[in-house]
């Protein structure tokens, strides 16, 4: 068996999942350190596709620059506390109480 | 998902099933091309025996700075025209100062002065491996990033003009390079056959730059005070 | 030797979708954010090994960049969102 093949299923199952994981989350926080996470798979799919300066400009782009600015600007949206109450916030306010 | 308290905004059941039914023609579509095999050469052959006129050994590299420079050239009026654009919006959010975390000044201290290493290296390494001026200035950009999300002041206050300069220096010089080599009798952008290597470095070099300064400008999200 | 490397590789890419999980499943924004992290960590061991096991010394400048990097999204995250309380407290 091809060695690389396996490596290739796995990676394809992956890379869709997170995507589909990504676009289809309600919680937009989640939706963005998915985002963050498809970025990676995705420079690995550059990779086996035999493309590294592709890879090397995700890695940069995605792990540098797009993950800080998505991040930012989720921290500038108004009304995030309407988005979905529940277990995210809860969670959040308590570990922050501890600190 | 298909209760009634679906909230408004949402797609229906009708335009789901089209738009599933959609997505799928289209993965079918892509899925015979791929068990079609490769119909067209490709222009690979003819880049390969291009390389050693073009004066970059990385066909990448060759694509987009010589046989291609045009596209490349008009990428760069892209990225300038957007941040144009993003500081036309207004001026930047202010910077709220805090104190940044002994940790995080640790950090930075050890990963700030890597970024311009690296920038370098990638550049470098463009000519001949996978690298580049895109590359090498996203790595100078993160940097940028990095400074500006830890919440302090540079200490050292840059004038407005030099990141104006900064900005359009990439442009400016892939169009300076692109006329100077008009005389003599050759096209727009059809460099010299001994030169192409020191002029790809250059429009590079250039580009690194303005690239960088373009990303990060671009995370500032808007016109910096001191600019007019 | 290529099917060792990429073997772990492959086991290597298992445990990043293990680590989504976490992310799915929260509950807190740290929590999420760490998964992230370990997913570049992860992210840079596996180019490594397809380095060498595809015989691309290149790859090694992806990983380098990676490494790099990987650290600005959680000081964008640090500074950003949970210095404000997981961002839910307004401006």
């Amino acid at each position: 068996m091809n060695p690389g093949l396996l490596f290739d299923a796995v990676l394809v199952t992956v890379l869709l999942w997170v995507a589909w994981a990504a676009l289809a989350s309600r919680d937009l926080f989640r939706g963005i350190v998915l985002f963050i996470a498809f970025g990676l798979v995705l420079s690995m799919g550059w990779v086996r596709l035999g493309a590294p300066d592709v890879a090397l400009a995700e890695a940069a782009i995605g792990a540098g620059i797009a993950g800080a600015l998505l991040l930012a600007t989720w921290a500038r949206l108004p009304g995030k506390t309407e988005e979905r109450p529940g277990d995210d916030l809860e969670g959040q306010e308590r570990d922050h109480e501890q600190r | 998902m298909s209760s009634a308290s679906r909230p408004p905004g949402e797609p229906g059941l009708l335009l789901r099933a089209v738009l599933a039914l959609l997505l799928l023609a289209a993965a079918a579509g892509v899925a015979l091309a791929l068990v079609a095999g490769q119909v067209a050469p490709g222009l690979s052959g003819a880049v390969a025996a291009a390389l050693p006129d073009s004066g970059a050994s990385n066909p990448v590299t060759a694509v987009l700075l010589n046989f291609r420079g045009y596209d490349t050239l008009l990428e760069m009026a892209v990225l300038t025209a957007a941040v144009v654009g993003v500081w036309s919006l207004g001026p930047a959010p202010r910077i709220r100062e805090t104190e940044p975390s002994p940790v995080l000044l640790g950090m930075n201290s050890v990963l700030i002065p890597l970024a311009p290493l690296i920038c370098a290296y990638l550049l470098w390494a463009g000519s001949s491996r996978p690298g580049g001026a895109f590359q090498a200035g996203a790595v100078l950009a993160a940097a940028g990033v990095l400074f500006i999300i830890s919440g302090r002041r540079p200490a050292v206050h840059l004038p407005a003009a030099p990141m104006s300069w900064g900005i359009v220096a990439g442009l400016g010089v892939f169009l300076a390079v692109a006329l100077a080599v008009m005389p003599g009798g050759r096209e727009l952008l059809e460099y010299p056959r001994g030169l192409a290597g020191a002029l790809i470095l250059l429009v590079e070099t250039a580009a690194t730059v303005s690239i960088a300064l373009i990303l990060a400008g671009l995370f500032i999200g808007g016109r910096p005070e001191d600019e007019p | 030797m290529n099917l060792l490397l990429l073997g772990i590789a492959a086991f290597l890419l298992l445990n990043l979708a293990a680590g989504l999980w976490r992310v799915m499943r929260g509950p807190t924004a740290a929590d999420r954010m760490l998964a992230a992290q370990l997913f570049g960590t992860t992210a840079v061991a596996v180019l490594l090994l397809l380095a060498e096991g595809m015989a691309q010394p290149a790859l090694r400048d992806v990983a380098l960049v990676f490494g790099l990097l990987a650290a600005v999204a959680a000081v964008a995250f640090v500074q950003r969102v949970w210095s404000r309380g997981g961002g839910h407290d307004g401006h």
